[in-house]
């Protein structure tokens, strides 16, 4: 091979190994490789590659939550939104077609109820828009409720327990939508209601 | 007996390992396998495009961006909703152009621009199965997918060897996905009570049918031991994809009983595993285009000999079903 054939040959190794260790040095424990791996997630989460694989791991779900949103009006009426329409009919079955992908933001935002979650609270700013873009009135708040179901252990279900537990209702989160951040989102809103454009 | 090769070879034909030079014609399969899938869950966002990624969203604008600083998307500048409906035109005229190798390059890299572009600006709305599709895209546009079976091949006279790493790298991303996921299932379902199944198919938020009464009596005879035996092949697939590698590259070569059996072809134990655990999740459970993408992945493990056999066997197929029959023949 000349030199040129070897040059090249190098540089492909190169681009090669660059593209495996893309793939396998974010999933590669220890801590000796944590600042490359840093690295690594980072710039790729840039472009929105995630290295990350845990299918139903270290478990599968053990119970199934959903979101229950109400608006509180300035009237001091309070509305179920949409969520809580959803909420009503999804522990029965899924279809293509049925599922849309703010059914996957929705997961998102309801993850570590008990934890602080970003995901919820820009959820539930974006409700603020969105209900206040739907009827021209920005709400007082915004209440999220979680219904969640456990998942029968399959010897309780064979024992005559029916597969899904009964659901049980807790309050997450309280989000003000008049509060400065969330009013100066809704003023900048370029969609706004007409009611709520300036002028 | 080794098939003699189609291509002009322009790099190292016989360099070491994944450097050899073969036929494109895998990878072009590959390639169009991988790239339908793609431009079928992409058309899924058809007639959301303005609200998921536009201003229209009620998450517009400098929010958007402050929402998921880290990413990079052409949405948080392009926002009209009429100008984010055009640049989501252009993603899909890119995926056909990819999907057929016409200009390989370029439509691959414009389609992956636009998908990253639709992941960036809300990755709230993607989930695993985007995930996976987001790494092959990116993989397959670094990789010379056009030169074979593609039209780029037919009328523009690009049709050339392309190096065997690129499919090998698809087969690693594949062995990443299941191995590093398989040793990751440490919870009690997965190791000591074998429930995970049972679990994952109960679960409303993607099960197709509600059949958790019927399912309980199969758990300890059925879903146990599929438990088990999918948390293995998971783990093993990646000892799979390096034996396999050894078995391209040194087959014929190493000779003796313990040679041959260490060089065993175990595609169709392990694929086939893998293709009837993804039909029975296709039928179960919701998972959008995942068991489309990772069947579709296992394209990667067809040999260049092998592409050609069946492409051997269509034509033949096609022209014995086009031939007139003789009259008064069988029907």
């Amino acid at each position: 091979m000349r030199w040129w054939g070897r040059v090249r040959l190098a540089l492909e190794a190169l681009w090669v190994l660059a593209l495996a260790s893309a793939i396998v040095l974010p999933v590669l424990p220890g801590e000796a490789l944590r600042p490359v791996r840093d690295v690594l997630v980072r710039l790729e989460r840039t472009v929105s590659v995630q290295q990350h694989w845990a299918m139903y791991a270290p478990h599968p779900q053990l119970s199934h939550a959903e979101m229950v949103l109400s608006a509180t009006w300035p009237d001091g009426s309070v509305e179920d939104l949409e969520e809580a329409r959803l909420a009503k009919r999804a522990f029965g079955t899924t279809w293509f077609g049925r599922k849309t992908r703010s059914d996957i933001w929705r997961f998102y935002a309801n993850v570590r109820p008990r934890k602080a979650n970003r995901d919820r609270a820009w959820y539930l700013r974006m409700v603020c828009v969105r209900e206040a873009r739907r009827t021209g009135v920005v709400p007082k708040e915004i209440v999220m409720h979680q219904v969640r179901r456990r998942f029968a252990p399959p010897s309780a279900v064979r024992s005559g327990k029916l597969p899904l537990g009964r659901p049980r209702t807790r309050l997450v989160a309280r989000q003000s939508c008049t509060q400065r951040s969330v009013r100066a989102m809704i003023d900048a809103d370029p969609f706004a209601h007409p009611n709520l454009r300036p002028g | 007996m080794p098939t003699p090769s189609h291509t002009r070879t322009s790099g190292p034909a016989e360099g070491p390992g994944p450097f050899r030079r073969e036929d494109p014609e895998a990878l072009g399969l590959l390639r169009i396998v991988l790239v339908a899938v793609f431009t079928a869950s992409l058309c899924t966002h058809v007639g959301a495009v303005a609200e998921y990624f536009s201003d229209a969203s009620p998450l517009f604008g400098r929010y958007a961006r402050s929402a998921f600083p880290s990413r990079f998307s052409l949405f948080f500048y392009v926002r009209d909703p009429w100008a984010v409906r055009a640049v989501f035109a252009a993603g899909l005229l890119a995926h056909l152009f990819w999907l057929v190798g016409l200009f390989t390059p370029v439509a691959a890299a414009v389609a992956v621009l636009v998908w990253i572009s639709m992941v960036g600006r809300n990755p709230l709305l993607y989930s695993l199965p985007d995930q996976l599709h987001t790494a092959l895209a990116i993989l397959l546009a670094t990789m010379p997918a056009g030169r074979g079976l593609g039209l780029d091949a037919a009328w523009r006279g690009k049709r050339g060897p392309v190096p065997v790493w690129c499919r090998w790298l698809v087969q690693f991303q594949l062995a990443v996905v299941y191995t590093a996921t398989g040793l990751l299932k440490t919870g009690a379902p997965w190791r000591e009570e074998g429930t995970a199944l049972y679990y994952a198919l109960v679960n409303p938020y993607n099960r197709h049918f509600d059949v958790g009464r019927w399912l309980a009596p199969l758990q300890p005879w059925l879903l146990r031991p599929l438990t088990y035996l999918v948390l293995v092949w998971e783990v093993a697939f990646g000892a799979f994809v390096a034996q396999n590698w050894a078995r391209e590259r040194l087959a014929g070569r190493i000779r003796g009983r313990w040679g041959r059996i260490a060089l065993t072809d175990l595609r169709p134990v392990f694929l086939g595993f893998g293709v009837l655990m993804h039909l029975g999740i296709q039928v179960m459970l919701y998972v959008a285009f995942f068991s489309f993408l990772t069947v579709g992945a296992y394209a990667s493990f067809l040999e260049p000999g092998e592409v050609r056999r069946l492409g051997e066997r269509l034509r033949g197929w096609r022209r014995s079903r086009t031939r007139p029959r003789p009259p008064g023949g069988p029907t």
